[in-house]
């Protein structure tokens, strides 16, 4: 559909002046879903006639707010009572098109059952999700209480370096070489950001060897890193996706040594 | 009377939803006059047009956890709300009983005529109306300010519909370009 069109044919202005049929105003509240463009135009409009409305208003006759207020005291708004909606009065008497409202009636049905079978189905997959969660949840528990009981692990407190540096701490298996993280927060990254875990070694002036590259953005699981043979301490840095080559230390988020001095 | 403090749309919504006296005052004094004289401009007789805006308020008292605010703004619903209403009530046996035994007035002419009532023709959207040519002002009359269908005013001035829909149409496109 031409939008450009569509805005400038009238319709705009013949909607807020309550001129059009029940299928028209049906669509036109539907491209609204889709055209920020037309709920502007429609805006504009609707301002336009408010501004003008107010200029010249005349006022009532003085005693109309006293019997207003009066009726609305001695009838709560109830709930039962008929809705008004912005259908023009012209579409509920005469010249009413039974086979335009028919087609409406049966869009709208259609549209609900597809809404239903679509949620049903949303709703199926979601507690699918939640079930796997849960047993995931429960392998890594368990997972997490092996490598912590382990002999000869060593756990790292990774200190923050930032504000809002990631908190986890490093389960170090200097037996196996196994590396663990066990992250309590990673913030989330920008799409094209990683966090990297490095293990530095003193002796050899604090070269860092990556031990991989995760994403943000998780809560309280183990991830697995790459094994370390030696390490005198482990660093988390914010890298380019993927990064090859080595950590940019401007960017150093954590920082933990694993051994007491 | 005192001001009022002023409240926004949403505000205004928000507070008529939990049925506030306070915002349903302020609804009333700022808004009570614009319904009024589109009411008037529909039902010529001052004294059946206070009594519409009387309906008209305590619909929108009743009906307020209706309106959608994704739709228009909350002025256009009452504006369309009290137009509804003045048209429901020309329409009226007890409204057309009533006006045929009063003296003729110029606002008793319905039909293709324009109807004419000096207060209040001259301002807002019929002022507007008038700078329209005569064929776009009598198709705009007729729809927008007595409620005929396209059908019927096809039927009226014998043209065929889909001419009626759009003059209608370009006569409205025209208002805009008036109105801002």
């Amino acid at each position: 559909m031409n939008i450009k069109e569509y805005i400038s044919s009238g319709v705009v202005e013949s909607y807020v002046l309550g001129l059009l049929t029940a299928q028209e105003r049906f669509e036109f509240e539907k491209y609204c879903e889709s055209y920020p463009e037309l709920v502007e135009a429609r805006n504009a409009f609707e301002l336009a006639v408010e501004k003008q409305a107010m200029r010249d208003a005349v006022q009532p006759p003085a005693d109309t707010k006293g019997k207003i207020l009066s009726v609305i005291e001695q009838k709560p708004a109830s709930n039962t009572s008929k809705i008004i909606s912005m259908e023009p009065t012209t579409n509920r008497r005469s010249g009413f098109n039974w086979l335009a409202a028919a087609s409406v009636i049966l869009f709208l049905v259609a549209g609900y059952f597809a809404y239903d079978f679509y949620n049903q189905n949303k709703e199926l997959k979601r507690s699918n999700e939640e079930v796997t969660a849960k047993f995931n949840s429960v392998d890594s528990i368990l997972n997490e209480r092996k490598i912590m009981e382990a002999e000869n692990v060593t756990v790292v407190n990774m200190v923050a370096m930032k504000p809002n540096a990631p908190s986890a701490n490093i389960y170090w298996d200097t037996t196996s070489a196994n590396v663990y993280m066990l992250v309590k927060n990673m913030p989330k990254l920008a799409s094209d950001k990683q966090y990297q875990l490095w293990s530095l070694i003193d002796s050899n002036g604090l070269k860092p060897t990556s031990l991989g590259l995760f994403d943000g953005g998780k809560e309280k699981v183990i991830i697995k890193m790459n094994s370390a043979q030696k390490a005198d301490a482990f660093a988390i840095t914010i890298e380019n996706r993927g990064n090859p080559g080595g950590p940019d230390l401007g960017q150093l988020q954590n920082m933990g040594k694993t051994k007491l001095q | 009377m005192e001001p009022r403090t002023k409240y926004s749309e949403q505000e205004l919504v928000v507070l008529l939803n939990q049925q506030s006296n306070d915002a349903f005052g302020y609804l009333y004094d700022n808004y009570s006059g614009a319904l009024f004289t589109i009411i008037n401009q529909i039902v010529p007789d001052k004294e059946t047009a206070s009594d519409v805006l009387q309906e008209v308020y305590v619909n929108i008292w009743k009906k307020i956890d209706t309106y959608d605010s994704t739709k228009g703004r909350l002025f256009t619903w009452m504006l369309n709300i009290a137009r509804n209403a003045a048209i429901d009530k020309l329409r009226s046996k007890g409204y057309r009983d009533n006006q045929r035994n009063q003296p003729i007035t110029d606002g008793e002419s319905a039909g293709l005529e324009m109807r004419s009532n000096p207060t209040i023709n001259d301002v807002g959207l019929k002022k507007v109306l008038t700078t329209l040519n005569d064929e776009y002002r009598k198709l705009i009359d007729l729809s927008y300010f007595q409620g005929f269908t396209h059908e019927e005013i096809a039927k009226m001035m014998g043209i065929p519909l889909g001419t009626v829909k759009t003059r209608i149409r370009t006569a409205i496109s025209q208002l805009r370009t008036m109105i801002e």
